[in-house]
């Protein structure tokens, strides 16, 4: 297929080295920092190109000492609750805004955009007594709660596009075989709309694995902290060196690279169903 | 698009199909965020203090009053309207820019790719970190490379003439991945025979662009930017992390402002008070945007 | 066979009156086990927290019915934490506030009396500065630490460059100078930065004292005092001087003394332990130490005070604890820990604390010698708001250039609004 290309091949190259470079620097320097002993990191001497035969110290915060490793893992816990959870509500949601009529239809679905308006810093006191009314303080799936109100909303409005694109028909003749509605969305529609599952999927769980704000205000216990809560609290912290901070901000930061990588294929597609109608 | 249904006893049950459907997200996110939102909008009308949430007294519009003559408040909405203007534009530009690049292959492309979207990826907490780190006065890299193009230092995040500009770019860095991959969606989704017929009328690459590309993406442009907009408005993490609002107030936008409060000066009705000014303004924006979208419709259905 | 139906019966019986005697009204020996939530940040700092908890969870030993619970948050989050949890009535038993936290606590009727908790010969044995949390003749808490500040050099450095010891305020900046002209790095680093403000203000009522200067008189706000403007222009002065580490926060300065990339800070004294201490870089002894070369030697304590939260279920045990941790002999242990503060009794500091750490000598006679609170007296409540205006004005004075007796006088007008409210 030979089309006429925007712009040259030579052109896309330095242009993508660029944008690629410029994204990466800061990764990059992440890692350098963490592998880069203490006593060179002041006054300007830290090397642009660290010493690479160090590069197991880029994982010293998993060494002990702090307890990184189980602040990552009730991140986890956050981020595959948040994500499990709000794609449950934002597909049935979804498919009800796409699909049916009925009244407060709109008022709903400004509702759910108006959520992205809301500051967190307003919400967070009113939403800790609430909690605390229910007992969900302190407590992980107290925060899965939170960040699921947060993201259902996001993951609503991507599944819902997704579904507007899918072809009416194939849900026609599933219904018309006597499949209920949840029938037809589970067996029919969603597996079409993968791809914007994976999307939807991977907003939530970014939301979930780094939120902070009502990490560090719900969590009191240090052994439930989440690793944003954790991190952050190395900043400022005089005690910890600067390289292990940043290797701890390194090793927070892979299993959500790990995890779009994975995904990263689907995405593309998966947003592209929404954006045609905009 | 309606269900039709034959049998009218299927149809009492169907009517209730699309409540019963959203019901569940509804509800959760009426008392997670409608409860909390309409209480903080009661505290607003109050001089309650953080430690003592149920004992403020009634005071009416005196917080928002107060508010409308204090010269940092109003300060905070034009830092607020300047890092929002200044944070979409660039995130627009350069996420659509990598589309472009991205969309048709060159050897590399794949790594490329990845690399452009990692920085959405990592954590705010980690961004503010080795922003930090980058940013550092004396012992940065930002200002070494300075140094050795002979340019000199700069403050980042010390001098207040460019506290803003070095959020803005730690913010403009974190997001742009987002609008990246939303174009590049769109991109992908033009239809081909579009160009091809394009390329049969005779037009170059820019005019291909402007005919076809522009009109097939621009809905998407639209909303990603309306996001952007009020994602902006919000945002806090990565510059409180930052900054904390500094240096002297030059990145004290009015949701760093509504934590202060908050949190510093235990003002919380006050608090609430800022928060539901900033809450307005997105709300306003975001009317005005749906408005105006109706209008053109308007203007281009009956065209 | 019945023996033992007696003795169980029996067993019985006692066991359930024993739980009966929960629910009667709290006697000093409850017969349910107790835990008490304690929390300060402290905990988490290395060196000083893991020796004072050692101290208090003996406690247990002696009334083996209690047990005490660590709570630690960050400093960052402290009080943040802490509003947003008693505020919703909540928060640990025991809790430590500093400063201006202690008063907010206090206006909000948070906090428990304590005005039963110790004997007159306790009552005696507190320090001065417990006064602070003296109010309408009763104590809401008792003092947990005082800090101190000063001038900490590396002696080794400036013998090297044939320094002495700076005494004066232009002794200091010529030093710093010439370290900075023959090593090309910042010689003196303190707190400058909006995003450590309360920190920050800590650190900088050294200077404000330092000269002689205050931040009110009792009943009117005295911002734009000369006193105070002296202060400042030397703090401007420091700052422009290319000597001085602009843009590191105290965890960075800290960590480049601890490397030795740094010769002089004015910090807190708490630092010094963590920073010096096993340090074979900076050892403890080539450390030395001032209060801020000035000509008056006034200066600050950071004061924190060990309350009982009013939400606590068990305040008659937090008070036992109270009155158990502030006996001499506990005190005196406690004192190791809490090196180089000093804690709210009057007992004497270990000897060998002066000669392992040689920089302690000036700062304690500095504590000693009625050095000032953090807060503003007369507007203790108001204490962040004021803060928070007149470290901005600085911030402009210092980044911007603004005239220091127009940023003061700004920050006076400013304030004064903010007060009146």
């Amino acid at each position: 297929m030979i089309l006429r290309r925007h712009l040259s091949i030579t052109a896309r190259l330095l242009l993508a080295t660029l944008l690629a470079a410029l994204a990466g620097f800061p990764l990059y320097w992440m890692l350098a920092t963490a592998i880069t002993p203490s006593s060179q990191l002041f006054n300007g001497a830290q090397p642009l190109i660290p010493d690479f035969t160090r590069i197991p110290n880029a994982f010293q915060a998993l060494a002990g000492g702090t307890p990184f490793l189980r602040w990552m893992t009730n991140s986890g816990i956050v981020a595959g609750g948040t994500t499990i959870f709000s794609l449950l509500l934002a597909t049935l949601a979804a498919y009800a805004l796409s699909r049916y009529r009925f009244r407060g239809k709109g008022l709903i679905g400004f509702g759910f955009f108006a959520t992205q308006m809301l500051p967190e810093a307003l919400l967070v006191v009113p939403m800790y007594s609430l909690f605390m009314s229910l007992g969900l303080l302190n407590q992980l799936h107290g925060l899965i709660m939170v960040d699921t109100a947060i993201a259902t909303p996001v993951a609503t409005w991507v599944l819902k596009a997704a579904i507007d694109t899918v072809p009416y028909e194939i849900e026609e003749a599933g219904l018309l075989d006597g499949c209920g509605p949840l029938r037809v969305l589970g067996r029919i529609v969603v597996p079409i709309i993968a791809p914007s599952l994976a999307a939807a999927g991977v907003i939530c769980f970014f939301d979930g694995w780094g939120e902070y704000l009502f990490a560090t205000t719900f969590i009191e216990d240090k052994s439930r902290w989440v690793a944003s809560t954790g991190l952050a609290s190395f900043i400022g912290e005089f005690e910890t060196p600067l390289d292990l901070v940043f290797s701890a901000a390194l090793i927070f930061t892979i299993p959500a690279i790990i995890f779009f990588v994975i995904v990263q294929r689907r995405i593309v597609s998966g947003l592209a169903a929404g954006s045609v109608k905009g | 698009m309606t269900y039709q249904t034959s049998t009218k006893g299927k149809r009492w049950a169907v009517r209730l199909t699309p409540y019963l459907l959203i019901g569940s997200a509804t509800i959760y996110l009426l008392v997670f965020i409608g409860v909390p939102l309409l209480q903080g909008a009661r505290l607003s009308f109050t001089d309650t203090r953080l430690l003592n949430p149920s004992a403020g007294r009634w005071v009416g519009v005196d917080n928002y009053a107060r508010l409308l003559t204090d010269g940092q408040f109003l300060g905070s909405i034009a830092t607020t309207l300047l890092y929002t203007v200044l944070t979409v534009a660039a995130t627009m530009f350069l996420g659509s820019v990598s589309a472009f690049t991205i969309n048709h292959t060159f050897p590399g492309r794949a790594v490329a790719r990845s690399l452009m979207v990692f920085p959405w990826a990592v954590p705010t907490v980690a961004v503010a970190l080795v922003f930090r780190w980058i940013y550092n006065d004396n012992s940065g890299v930002a200002n070494s490379a300075l140094k050795t193009l002979g340019i000199g230092q700069v403050g980042w995040l010390t001098n207040p003439d460019f506290g803003l500009l070095s959020v803005i770019i730690a913010t403009v860095w974190k997001i742009s991945p987002f609008v990246m991959l939303v174009v590049l969606a769109s991109l992908q989704s033009v239809p081909l025979e579009l160009y091809e017929a394009a390329k049969v009328d005779g037009a170059n690459p820019w005019k291909s662009f402007t005919t076809v590309t522009l009109p097939y993406i621009l809905p998407t442009l639209k909303t990603v930017a309306l996001l952007m907009t009020i994602w902006s408005f919000r945002r806090f993490e990565i510059i409180w992390l930052l900054t904390g609002g500094g240096p002297a107030d030059a990145t004290n936008t009015i949701v760093i402002n509504v934590y202060r409060q908050a949190f510093n000066n235990s003002r919380l009705g006050f608090a609430a008070a800022i928060g539901m000014i900033g809450l307005l303004m997105s709300v306003v924006i975001t009317v005005t945007y749906f408005i105006v979208e109706a209008r053109t419709e308007r203007k281009e259905t009956r065209a | 066979m019945r023996k033992r139906k007696f003795a169980l019966v029996t067993a019985t019986a006692l066991a359930i009156t024993a739980l009966a005697g929960c629910g009667a009204e709290p006697a000093p020996t409850s017969s349910g086990p107790v835990t008490l939530t304690f929390a300060t940040y402290h905990w988490l700092e290395k060196g000083r927290g893991d020796v004072m908890w050692k101290v208090i969870e003996s406690y247990t030993k002696t009334h083996p019915n209690v047990t005490i619970e660590q709570v630690s948050y960050s400093r960052a989050d402290y009080e943040k934490t802490l509003s947003t949890q008693i505020g919703s009535g909540k928060g640990p038993d025991l809790l430590h506030a500093p400063d201006p936290f202690f008063f907010e606590l206090e206006d909000a009727g948070a906090l428990v009396s304590l005005e039963d908790v110790l004997d007159d010969a306790g009552k005696a044995s507190l320090t001065s500065e417990n006064e602070l949390y003296v109010v309408d003749g009763k104590p809401y808490a008792f003092v947990w630490e005082t800090a101190g500040y000063g001038f900490f050099y590396d002696k080794r450095v400036l013998a090297d460059h044939g320094i002495t010891a700076p005494t004066t305020f232009e002794e200091l900046v010529a030093a710093a100078k010439q370290l900075t002209a023959e090593t090309g790095k910042p010689a003196i680093a303190t707190r400058h930065l909006m995003n450590e403000e309360s920190a920050w203000w800590n650190d900088h009522l050294a200077w404000i004292y330092g000269v002689g200067g205050d931040l009110s008189d009792g009943s009117n706000l005295t911002l734009n005092s000369p006193a105070n403007i002296q202060a400042e222009t030397y703090f401007k002065e420091l700052y422009d001087s290319g000597a001085f580490a602009v843009g590191d926060d105290s965890a960075t300065f800290r960590e480049k003394f601890k490397q030795g990339a740094i010769p002089m800070l004015i910090d807190a004294a708490g630092t010094q332990v963590s920073l010096t201490k096993g340090n074979e870089i900076v050892p403890p002894e080539s450390v030395g130490s001032s209060l801020i070369p000035f000509p008056s030697k006034g200066t600050q304590f950071i004061g924190g005070g060990l309350a009982i939260n009013g939400n606590s279920a068990h305040v008659v045990e937090a008070k036992e604890f109270l009155r158990w941790m502030y006996s001499p002999e506990i005190q005196t242990q406690l004192a190791e820990g809490m090196f180089p503060s000093l804690v709210g009794t009057n007992i004497e500091v270990p000897k060998h604390l002066f000669t392992e750490f040689p920089w302690f000598q000036p700062i304690y006679e500095g504590l000693k010698s009625n050095p000032k609170p953090v807060v503003i007296r007369g507007f203790e409540l108001k204490t962040p708001q004021v803060r928070t205006i007149f470290l901005t004005q600085i911030e402009r004075v210092l980044t911007q250039d603004v005239d220091v007796t127009e940023a003061l006088n700004e920050a006076q007008r400013q304030a004064e609004e903010v007060v009146r409210h």
